[in-house]
């Protein structure tokens, strides 16, 4: 069984290295148990200041907020740990994919019709993207930037062209508009929809990655491309696979968070960033890290938001910050 | 791959043909359009001229040059709808109206400023030197705003009209010299008068949330002051501020029904006002708790695309009603809908009226306009009845209108707009004080909201 | 004298020389308009050029060098608008702004690297922004600062054109003698490989810490020019749009060389000011110009003039001594 040393080590050592010894035990007990007490402090100092279901509902809504990006995070993840690419066109896949999807939903008036389209028209996207645009370039980083940027202001301005400027909300089916009432704790039912739905597409994502055969030659690939080629993998056709399941879950993720952040101009850059955020706080390459960095993004969003509202601009940017400087790898990050 | 190379090739010559063959940004407007008789309501005006004794002048002998406007507002990016809908608004007046007045022709030239102040201080320097605009009607933005009327503050031979920038401040502690906004208001101007009838209607505890930057805590604090002033309650640990930006806004919300307020005055924009909705509907709070929305939350460029149902009824304060049943609002609605296919935001609703402004100060100063010192002192002197109501301009160069009490209603044909469900009159910037009291409270801020509970 | 100079190297200053010429004969054949554009396009030049040090010199690609000239900028906007402070101290707060700035997020950035690297910066860039909006008292917040007079003798704008075109010049030259140094030689192999500069016995954190200030000197500078020039500064000008801005400008011109990144500014700026007024799908235009340039002129379009030179040099013959314009590979090291 293709074990993961590098994420798992990563996870449970220090990062101070060294290998076992009994003083490594102890002081991996202080960190984890220092860590647990400080968290516990933390818990106990926020119910002080909301009540308990306005805790339940602010945990909720950082999940909620998370599961959305969640798909974008997974996509950008995989292509970059899988190709080292950056691409920083998956925001512009997310917003034309939400768009495509909000066409199909006019037309034929069903939501996960929409999904399903706007997923697979931007894996064709993808596809175009990753043979014609990226492969004459690839390993060269700085023509990347350039050509996923171009890209992205090509696909952000003819979105403007054709569906126009309005703030535009992907409508949902009636049964995911409003409230869940369970027992007097009112919650929106769209919200845990995402959730279920993050949960379903993660976990399908993790068994992908660790039990089918594409799931071992990418993770192969991750850790070393040079052996994988050599044994004969057509590595090229892992890769393209690779960019087009990206960039299907960037569009499926452009239809989700439509119905969740309303749709409009310029929303590209900013879920990039999203993107960027949650991938570089859980660590590059690694889907456990962008499920790691979902949740951490997404609780910090909701409470930080409610409790220091003072650095409401510095929530997302501020953690993000702190963690490179701490650990210049993220938190789950391998290299 | 060579096949590919040359598909590609294709494919970018096929987008770039597209892109240049677009309508141009900087439409010149240099032929006079068809000229249908002005329409009765937009140009109904009862023309004052500035100044008591000026002798009746013999009729113009006509313009040497055509007299030029320079519109700058953002089509592209995130404003780009709000940007679209003020171009049209003003080419519309002018597609309605003769561009020959008093004698002289009129042209002008919308450009793109993409939200940006570095690029908008370029392009008004190429519409005041190269075109030779000798108005610049714009922005939208208020940071924008301040970076133009900044530029253009020492030239004298420019007008700056600002139909839409709303900046408080622009017109009452640190006014530019050459700036007026006919067509236009401030920020805290229809919010003051929500927190009247808020009051009035027994709100006693009302919470806010509003966008974290000028516009909101103007917004914001228009509504605080005048709320907690005739007796109602803002507790500042119930006044909500979200980033700019798209943003989750369900952590907001949750704190807002916790707070169990009596009503909650929202002020968002963008993208942010059908996710405000969209949660408060969904978290089930339309039925317990009521919204009362600034003017630019409830506008139809903003919900257009929202599900009714999340909006229907929504209470609003505005000085633009697009279902104000009055024939120089309906008439003005029909045009621009019957152009566009969409019923008017405030934004095309200003940049007509500014429009209506030049076309009458032009009239009025009988096509000579190089006073402009004389210019805007005849323009503060008109009294219009615009798509608006009636307006007229205070010394400041701000409008004094009639502010409506909106509500959001359904039409036959499935679209919403905000109907008038009550009328304050003649409503300054400073209502309900006076200037001199008001001046001497320093703008709103997120630290000064006029709570008059502390 | 001059035969001594290789062929490439006469046209090289042939060039310089022409365009020297150029920019001081520029306000007597242009109009304000045109003198202002060219204005704005030295200053982003500048800008892009403080990024290549950064980036195409050491291979270290920042998102967030807006920030730095955004707080000199703020710092000179500062003192003229809110303090009411004579011209020395404005300039010193935006001078000491500047590099405190730099000072600090080269700090927090220096154990970066790759794609970390990136993303540190950009939150950099993202915090001051948050600031920017946050710190109504200093900033202006949303609104800006305006009423920022220009110092006095280049109140006019064709003087004050000449003050940037004489700074930088003056920048270039200083940039030049950077890159040309011993220091600058040994930027470029850290861009090549780090770990083996630190086997070298080169100490990669300060050399990292070194460029980033010297980089962020030249930042200071244009955002100190741009201030004077707008009068105005607000948030716009430190959002992520106008760092990533910069690092296109660099790759588009031709990333690792001096005059690249100059070109690439003009011709962005010319795009976003000039092409603007006639096109209106024109941020389609500027994605494809990039995604053309990165298929047809992979490093840049400096790159691509010297490649077609250095061709028609070998045609001519064999006998001279050649020297290419481009000494090494720019091209970005893979992953």
């Amino acid at each position: 069984m293709h074990d993961e040393p590098t994420a798992a080590g990563l996870a449970t050592t220090p990062r101070a290295g060294g290998s076992g010894g009994v003083g490594d035990n102890a002081r991996s007990w202080l960190v984890w148990g220092g860590t647990a007490v400080a968290f516990g402090v933390l818990i106990w100092w926020i119910l002080t200041q909301m009540s308990l279901t306005a805790f339940f509902a602010q945990i909720l809504n950082g999940l909620s907020f998370g599961a959305v990006l969640f798909f974008l995070a997974s996509g950008f993840t995989l292509i970059f740990g899988l190709m080292r690419i950056t691409n920083l066109a998956h925001g512009g896949f997310y917003l034309v994919g939400g768009y495509i999807g909000i066409s199909v939903v006019r037309a034929t008036g069903s939501f996960f019709l929409a999904m399903l389209v706007s997923a697979l028209a931007i894996m064709v996207l993808g596809l175009f993207t990753e043979r014609v645009l990226l492969r004459p370039i690839r390993g060269l980083e700085k023509p990347e930037v350039l050509l996923t940027i171009g890209l992205t202001f090509i696909l952000g301005d003819m979105s403007l062209a054709i569906w126009g400027g309005d703030p535009t909300p992907i409508p949902k089916p009636d049964f995911l508009n409003g409230a869940l009432d369970i027992g007097g704790f009112v919650y929106p039912r769209y919200r845990v929809f995402v959730i279920a739905c993050a949960v379903v597409v993660g976990a399908i994502l993790f068994w992908v990655e660790k039990r089918t055969r594409w799931g071992a030659m990418v993770r192969a690939g991750v850790d070393d491309r040079e052996t994988v080629a050599a044994l004969g993998i057509n590595i090229k056709a892992v890769f393209t696979g690779a960019f087009m399941f990206g960039a299907f879950l960037a569009g499926f993720a452009g239809v989700i968070g439509g119905a969740f952040l309303t749709l409009l101009p310029g929303q590209d850059f900013e879920v990039l960033l999203f993107a960027l955020a949650v991938v570089i706080i859980g660590g590059l390459g690694s889907l456990k890290g962008a499920a790691l960095g979902v949740v951490i993004v997404g609780l910090i969003d909701s409470f930080g938001k409610a409790l220091i509202p003072e650095l409401s601009f510095f929530t997302l940017f501020a953690p993000m910050a702190i963690i490179l400087v701490l650990r210049p790898r993220g938190l789950l990050g391998r290299e | 791959m060579r096949r590919v190379r040359f598909v590609t090739l294709i494919s970018i010559m096929a987008l770039v043909a597209a892109a240049c063959a677009a309508p141009d940004a900087g439409d010149d407007t240099t032929t006079t359009a068809a000229p249908t008789p002005t329409t009765s309501g937009s140009s109904d005006a009862t023309t004052t001229t500035a100044g008591g004794g000026e002798t009746t002048e013999p009729p113009a002998a006509g313009c040497d040059e055509p007299i030029r406007i320079g519109v700058l507002q953002p089509l592209t990016g995130g404003l780009a709808a709000s940007g679209t809908d003020a171009k049209d608004g003003f080419e519309l007046y002018w597609a309605n109206h003769s561009t020959e007045v008093a004698g002289c022709t009129i042209e002008f030239r919308v450009e793109d400023t993409g939200g940006n102040p570095d690029t908008a201080l370029q392009k008004v320097d190429e519409l005041v030197q190269n075109y030779g605009a000798e108005i610049i009607v714009g922005e939208l933005l208020a940071n924008v705003t301040f970076a133009l009327a900044d530029r253009l503050k020492d030239n004298p031979d420019v007008i700056f009209m600002s139909p839409i920038g709303s900046a408080d401040d622009m017109t009452q502690r640190n006014p530019f010299p050459n700036f007026i906004r006919a067509g236009g208001w401030t920020s805290s101007q229809t919010s003051h008068v929500l927190g009247q009838w808020a009051f009035d209607e027994g709100y006693t505890d009302v919470a806010t949330m509003c966008t974290d930057y000028a516009f909101g805590w103007e917004m914001c604090g228009g509504f605080t002051q005048v709320f907690t002033e005739t007796g109602g309650t803002v507790a500042s640990a119930e006044q909500l501020w979200n980033p700019l930006g798209s943003t989750d806004l369900g952590t907001y919300v949750t704190q807002l029904s916790g707070f169990e307020p009596d009503a909650v005055f929202v002020l968002q924009v963008g993208a942010s006002v059908s996710d405000f909705f969209q949660n408060w509907s969904d978290f089930g709070l339309k039925e317990s708790i009521p919204i009362l929305a600034g003017e630019v939350t409830a506008d139809v460029s903003n919900i257009r695309n929202v599900p009714v149902e999340q909006v229907e009824g929504l209470i609003s304060s505005g000085h633009w009603a697009e279902g104000r049943d009055a024939p120089e609002t309906q008439e003005f609605v029909e045009l621009f809908d019957g152009a566009t296919g969409r019923l008017p935001s405030y934004y095309a609703a200003a940049t007509w009226t500014a429009s209506q402004y030049i076309d009458e100060a032009i009239k009025a100063m009988n096509g000579d306009i190089s006073d402009k010192a004389a210019t805007l002192e005849t323009m503060k002197g008109l009294e219009l009845l615009t798509p608006f109501g009636p307006s007229v301009l205070d010394e400041y160069g701000n409008p004094i209108y009639d502010i409506y009490i909106r509500q959001v209603v359904v039409r036959e044909d499935g679209r919403i707009w905000n109907v008038v469900i009550d009328t304050y009159e003649d409503v300054d910037q400073f209502w309900p004080k006076t200037a001199e009291e008001y001046l001497q409270q320093p703008v709103y801020s997120r630290e000064f909201q006029g709570n008059a509970g502390g | 004298m001059l035969r001594s100079i290789s062929l490439t190297g006469r046209v090289k200053l042939g060039l310089a020389v022409a365009g020297l010429a150029f920019g001081v004969a520029a306000p007597y054949v242009f109009d304000r308009f045109v003198i202002g554009l060219i204005s704005l396009a030295l200053i982003a030049g500048l800008f892009a050029q403080s990024i290549d040090l950064l980036g195409g010199y050491a291979g270290l690609i920042t998102l967030g060098h807006a920030g730095v000239s955004g707080t000199a900028a703020y710092g000179v906007g500062y003192m003229a608008a809110k303090v009411g402070a004579g011209f020395p101290a404005q300039i010193g707060m935006g001078l000491l702004a500047g590099m405190t700035a730099s000072l600090i997020f080269g700090v927090m950035a220096m154990r970066s690297d790759g794609v970390y690297f990136i993303m540190v910066t950009l939150a950099q860039g993202m915090i001051v922004w948050g600031l920017s909006i946050r710190l109504f008292r200093i900033t202006g917040a949303e609104n800006g600062l305006t009423g920022i007079p220009r110092p006095p003798s280049v109140e006019l704008y064709w003087q004050y054109y000449y003050l940037t075109l004489a700074v930088v010049v003056v920048s270039w030259i200083l940039l030049g003698i950077i890159v040309n140094s011993p220091f600058g030689v040994s930027l470029k192999g850290l861009r090549e490989s780090e770990t083996r500069m630190r086997m070298l016995g080169y100490n990669t954190t300060g050399q990292k810490l070194y460029v980033f200030l010297l980089a962020g000197f030249f930042a200071t500078l244009s955002g100190i020019l741009l201030v004077y020039l707008n009068g105005f500064i607000s948030p716009s000008t430190v959002i992520l749009a106008a760092s990533a801005i910069g690092v296109l400008e660099a790759i588009l011109g031709g990333i690792g060389t001096l005059v690249g990144p100059m070109i690439g500014a003009f011709i962005i700026v010319f795009v976003q000011n000039v092409v603007s007024i006639y096109v209106a799908r024109w941020p389609t235009l500027m994605g494809l110009l990039f995604v053309v340039v990165v298929l047809f002129a992979r490093r840049g379009l400096v790159g691509a003039i010297s490649d077609g030179w250095n061709r028609w040099l070998d045609r001519r013959g064999a006998s001279t001594p050649q020297e290419p314009i481009l000494t090494s590979s720019n091209q970005a090291t893979g992953p």
